[in-house]
């Protein structure tokens, strides 16, 4: 079973990647491909696809993957249905840290400067909140805690962009706090892919005993568990993935939600083995919302972010309230 | 065959005490039940002895090796710990709670070999669950569900066994059932099992042993005709006593609660 939803997000994921390619002001169909790029094809052609589509949708499916093995990994740890990278803060965090260093003006000095501080950020973020998990028990108390973490990076992103000694261009933070995949090349995914690599490989090492910790940390420690472990693996892979996500495409909410849940139906709620399953979904959402946002008929292209936002809010809303539902009825 | 020990626990949170100075080794093939007043520092005893709860002083041991050094997963095959704190549902069917047992042999839910499947089958017979192994959790009374915690435990197939209050929600039947197999275990099989109970009756029918504890130390150690006594009950529970041995064991009739006044003017 798990294996076929792999087969079938992947082969979706693969569709995806083809439309975003093809969509656009000029459509580059798949089959007619080689014979644009061709000997006597459109130099301009070459350039959209290698220099635009290509780097956009990759950056688009690498970070939904990066958000959506997040959000299985912080669900599986928190025990918490509603936790993910966006909502608790991290990404928040994770965007806040970047942001001083482009307005401090130390990302020109090393490329490696805004990733690194990024994923400074989310770390940060995700060990505080896995501190914060342990001591305490509800649901609603941890959600919080991410909010008021959120609120306050938030805070600490306007103070530094006052405090900024080079002028900064309003549209340069939307496109942080807004998330958006345009305008990516080559060295951006370059940067951001081997921490994301590196996360998605640590998340995938704890896929067994994440599992366990549905049971409780006492439990999951009787049978086995390296509680220790587990919460430092998920710790700094999810702060890797969470981190590099956010220095390639800025805050992007919801998707670490939203993908998991969509998996949970058909692998079941076995926190690990959602990992795989929800890092394809998060990247098969990701291409599609930037399709999406490509063919938004209304007005200006619409932010990534805010097209998750606004798919995303609503279902978190219906979990709550299921969740809820489910503890009180 | 292993043997349980601990040697001069300590263990405080913040101020409070809950644990002193505790001495105390458990043999294989005997069921010993600990019994005390709420916040005598059962519980605390089983979690260190699990490994999972930090000292301030002393030592637990397992064959004379120190448990909170061993690595978690040949801790886990050696000591189950059925701890009080548990989920009141998880979304998976019986079955495969009951196969997270496996984790520390290899198993999970998904990918079971012979043993493994064998244990876990063995595991729900005992319980009484065969009928529900395919049925959700979410579906389960609060007795169910007690007994597929249980049944985890017991798939885990361990030689020790720490069993915290586990006949809390369950029925007469299954109370007596779940004491019966526990004493079964250990004298069948070899393993140490030792068990939280509030009941002093079946703790008194089916155990071999029983320790008494009182303010984080152990107040009485013997057998159940040594330990369920009007005294040391009287001291423990702070509840006046009759025993009715006619029935083969010593069966406690609580009386009546004493107060504190009364309490001290018998036991000093």
């Amino acid at each position: 079973m798990r294996g076929n939803v792999i087969l079938w997000l992947t082969a979706w994921l693969l569709i995806a990647c083809l439309a975003s390619i093809a969509i656009g002001p000029v459509l580059l169909p798949p089959a007619g491909l080689a014979r644009l790029l061709g000997e006597h094809g459109d130099p301009a052609i070459a350039t959209i696809l290698f220099d635009i589509r290509l780097p956009r949708t990759l950056a688009a499916a690498i970070a939904g993957a990066a958000l959506g093995i997040s959000g299985a990994a912080m669900q599986g740890l928190l025990r918490n249905p509603l936790a993910e990278p966006g909502v608790m803060g991290v990404s928040a965090s994770a965007a806040t840290a970047a942001t001083a260093v482009i307005y401090f003006g130390i990302a020109p000095l090393a490329a490696w400067a805004v990733p690194i501080a990024s994923l400074g950020g989310a770390l940060m973020a995700t060990a505080f909140l896995t501190l914060a998990g342990l001591r305490t028990r509800g649901i609603a108390t941890l959600i919080l805690i991410g909010i008021a973490l959120s609120a306050f990076a938030g805070a600490l992103m306007a103070l530094f962009v006052n405090l900024a000694p080079n002028p900064f261009s309003l549209s340069d933070l939307i496109n942080w706090t807004a998330g958006s995949v345009a305008n990516r090349d080559t060295d951006d995914i370059a940067i951001a892919l081997p921490f994301i690599l590196a996360g998605c490989a640590l998340l995938l090492s704890v896929q067994r005993p994440l599992g366990l910790l549905v049971l409780g940390e006492e439990s999951a420690h009787a049978l086995g568990v390296d509680l220790m472990r587990v919460r430092t693996v998920v710790v700094l892979g999810t702060g890797l993935a969470t981190g590099g996500a956010v220095a390639l495409a800025g805050m992007i909410g919801f998707v670490g939600l939203v993908a998991p849940h969509m998996v949970r139906a058909f692998v079941g709620h076995d926190a690990g083995r959602t990992l795989l399953p929800a890092a394809l979904a998060g990247a098969l959402l990701l291409v599609v919302g930037d399709i999406i946002i490509r063919v938004w008929p209304w007005g200006n292209e619409l932010h990534l972010g805010t097209l998750a936002a606004l798919v995303g809010a609503p279902l978190f809303l219906l979990i709550a309230l299921k969740h809820g539902t489910i503890r009180h009825g | 065959m292993a043997e349980l020990s601990a040697n001069n626990l300590t263990v405080s949170v913040g101020p409070k005490r809950l644990l002193e100075d505790v001495t105390i080794a458990f043999a294989p093939a005997k069921l010993a039940a600990i019994i005390g007043e709420n916040g005598a520092g059962k519980s605390t005893l089983l979690r260190v002895l699990s490994g999972y709860q930090k000292l301030d002083t002393g030592q637990a041991l397992l064959d004379g090796r120190d448990i909170s050094a061993m690595r978690p997963v040949e801790r886990a095959r050696s000591i189950g710990w059925l701890p009080q704190a548990l989920p009141s549902a998880l979304p998976v069917t019986v079955r495969d709670a009951v196969a997270l047992g496996r984790f520390a042999h290899g198993g999970t839910p998904h990918r079971l070999g012979e043993a493994d499947t064998r244990a876990v089958d063995d595991a729900l017979l005992a319980c009484d669950l065969a009928e529900l192994a395919d049925r959700s959790t979410t579906s389960l009374s609060g007795g169910e569900l007690a007994r597929m915690h249980l049944a985890r435990a017991l798939a885990a197939a361990t030689p020790v066994m720490l069993v915290d209050e586990p006949l809390a929600a369950l029925d007469p039947r299954h109370r007596l059932n779940t004491m019966e197999m526990l004493a079964d275990l250990a004298v069948r099989q070899g393993r140490t099992i030792v068990v939280v109970l509030h009941d002093v009756g079946l703790a008194a029918r089916f155990a071999h042993r029983i320790i008494m504890m009182r303010q984080g130390k152990v107040m009485a150690d013997g057998t159940p005709r040594e330990v369920v006594t009007p005294a040391i009950i009287a001291d423990g529970f702070g509840v006046e006593l009759g025993v009715d041995n006619s029935v083969g064991w010593p069966q406690p009739v609580f009386l009546a609660p004493i107060n504190s006044a009364a309490a001290e003017s018998q036991t000093g």
